[in-house]
């Protein structure tokens, strides 16, 4: 029985060699993650579909397992990867990623005025819990305004935890390429919950 | 914090409304079932269980063996439809079975008439063939209509001009017909006077390569002394047995330049012309010549025909002169006469039998038409008028 503290890694690989318990193991231990970021990533308007990209994407891992080979990165940023691959072919299938790509794309000039429009009026909760809340709605409003390779670029460096170097390799992108996706999708984020990290600033 | 990492935003990630979704259970199930399934048939591939060879198993159990692979899937060959296949091209054969093998038709021939040609009592298989340069323009042949047109008697003439001309009766009652059609010697080489003798003294033919002609040959020996030889002998359909003007045994470049200003002469007289009826009009020519009875079916005489029909000619009047009865050529049909022409010194005198007055055409022929109508009755080895 594999050991709560062994690493996905080794998980992975006794899974690979016969160990049926490993895997659920490392599924239970990435389960809510990977769900959340396929649902993210598909946005709401995919969400129906986020139980078939999320089986798809465990189905993939499976098939994986002889030749998994993590060459550096963690599995968990391998598993991300192969999210990110089935959720953005479905959206290119959908024509979803297209639309947002022509409605935003990489232009460094272009305001963040386009997400004012999208912005929710209501005030932040005095409270914490109730403030957080709000501000994960609001987040994700405004993560469904990005586009989807932006949107996929924050979310694998803000939920994965991957670094950019990492987050460049998995997803075949040069260096800047992933630094400037990830830096616009920064300051569009940021634009977009202004209204509550106004409120986090230390006041003078 | 920082540049490219904001805590903040991590944070309002991590409660936002979708923390806390899992996958439906049914997902989650399927998922491990899979994975489980997986790594199963991955132990029993890594640890292959003695797996017994397929020859090793009875030939019944490979045979349902291999048809229930056959009925569960589409990786193998649909059976259904090869049986479906092997059915249709099965009733095909039976309804074909009798049938002859159809051939190519020109467009220009109906195939009515390309079908009763061989068998339409009279005609030889050497019909005129039904594509000729010279007739591209000309109407269909009507076989039911017993006096043709002016453009169908032209074409028929310019047609049977071109073809190969049939075996003088000597030559073909003195020999085999299997004989002469294996050495043929090209017709080329045989002057235009003299023809025959170079003939001899060649010992062989001319070369008639054609199905028509060896049909002719087959049935020349009987004809010399029957009387009406149906040409049932020769049943070759007429587009197989008319030889193309480029196959055609041909003559000498002068006697085929001649010969076509002749045709083309004769196309230009036949258009202002009287005409007499063509060859399927009659079956027999018979000679009535003292001492030289001679009965040519309408095949052997076809080109002596072309050749007459290429004289100018007019309705008979009174002054003209009256060729002698010593020269005169009967056609007939089953033994019915049908005219008779007489020659005379270049004139030709065409007059059907029962016909009114009025019909009675005449003409004089040229000198190059004339001397190859002695050329060609020569050839069919009777002495020149």
């Amino acid at each position: 029985m594999p050991e709560s503290d062994t690493s996905d890694h080794q998980l992975m690989l006794a899974y690979a060699a016969g160990d049926a318990s490993a895997f659920d193991v490392l599924y239970a231990r990435h389960e809510g993650a990977l769900y959340r970021f396929v649902r993210r990533v598909l946005g709401p308007a995919l969400a129906a579909q986020a139980d078939e990209v999320f089986q798809d994407t465990w189905l993939r891992i499976v098939a994986a397992r002889a030749s998994f080979s993590p060459q550096g990165a963690s599995w968990r940023t391998w598993a991300f990867t192969i999210a990110h691959n089935v959720a953005m072919d479905r959206l290119r299938v959908s024509g979803r990623e297209l639309s947002m790509d022509s409605m935003g794309g990489d232009d460094p000039d272009d305001p963040l005025d386009w997400l004012q429009g999208a912005l929710d009026a209501a005030h932040p909760s005095t409270e914490d819990l109730a403030f957080w809340r709000a501000a994960g709605r609001q987040l994700l409003a405004c993560l469904e305004q990005l586009p989807a390779v932006q949107r996929a670029a924050f979310l694998l460096h803000h939920e994965d935890g991957a670094s950019v170097e990492e987050l460049a390799r998995s997803l075949g992108l040069g260096f800047e390429t992933a630094k400037s996706r990830l830096r616009y999708a920064l300051q569009k984020l940021r634009g977009c919950m202004s209204a509550y990290l106004v409120v986090l600033e230390p006041r003078p | 914090m920082t540049e490219l990492r904001d805590a903040r935003l991590k944070r309002a990630l991590d409660h936002a409304p979708d923390a806390a979704l899992r996958p439906s259970d049914a997902t989650r199930a399927a998922i491990k079932s899979i994975a489980s399934g997986a790594n199963t048939e991955a132990g029993a591939g890594a640890l292959p269980a003695p797996v017994q060879p397929a020859h090793s198993a009875p030939l019944w159990q490979r045979v349902a063996r291999w048809w229930r692979a056959g009925e569960s899937g589409s990786r193998h060959m649909p059976w259904n439809a090869a049986l479906a296949t092997v059915v249709l091209a099965s009733v095909v054969t039976l309804m074909w079975f009798d049938q002859p093998v159809p051939q190519a038709v020109p467009d220009e021939v109906p195939a009515k008439a390309v079908e009763q040609s061989p068998a339409g009592g009279g005609v030889p298989a050497s019909v005129p063939p039904p594509v000729v340069a010279s007739d591209a323009q000309s109407p269909p042949l009507q076989e039911a209509s017993p006096i043709r047109s002016r453009p169908e008697r032209a074409d028929l003439a310019a047609r049977q001009a071109r073809q190969p001309r049939p075996e003088p009766l000597a030559k073909v009652s003195g020999a085999p017909a299997e004989t002469k059609t294996e050495a043929a010697p090209p017709r080329a080489a045989a002057p235009i006077a003299g023809r025959e003798d170079s003939r001899n003294a060649a010992g062989v033919d001319r070369s008639n390569e054609s199905v028509g002609l060896s049909a002719q040959t087959a049935v020349a020996p009987a004809r010399s002394s029957l009387p009406a030889p149906a040409p049932a002998a020769a049943p070759a359909p007429a587009p197989a047995a008319a030889p193309m003007p480029a196959a055609a045994p041909a003559p000498t470049k002068a006697l085929a330049d001649m010969e076509e200003r002749r045709v083309e002469g004769g196309l230009s007289a036949a258009s202002r012309a009287p005409a007499m009826p063509s060859a399927l009009d009659w079956s027999e020519l018979s000679v009535q010549r003292p001492g030289s009875p001679l009965v040519l079916t309408s095949g052997q005489a076809n080109r002596l025909l072309a050749l007459l029909q290429a004289v100018n000619l007019r309705p008979a009047q009174a002054g003209d002169p009256v060729a002698s009865a010593a020269n005169r050529l009967e056609l007939s049909r089953h033994g019915a006469r049908v005219a008779t022409l007489d020659l005379d010194e270049r004139w030709l005198r065409w007059t059907p039998i029962g016909a009114e007055p009025g019909t009675v055409l005449t003409g004089r022929a040229s000198v190059a038409q004339w001397q190859a109508i002695q050329d060609e009755l020569a050839r069919l080895g009777w002495p020149a008028p």
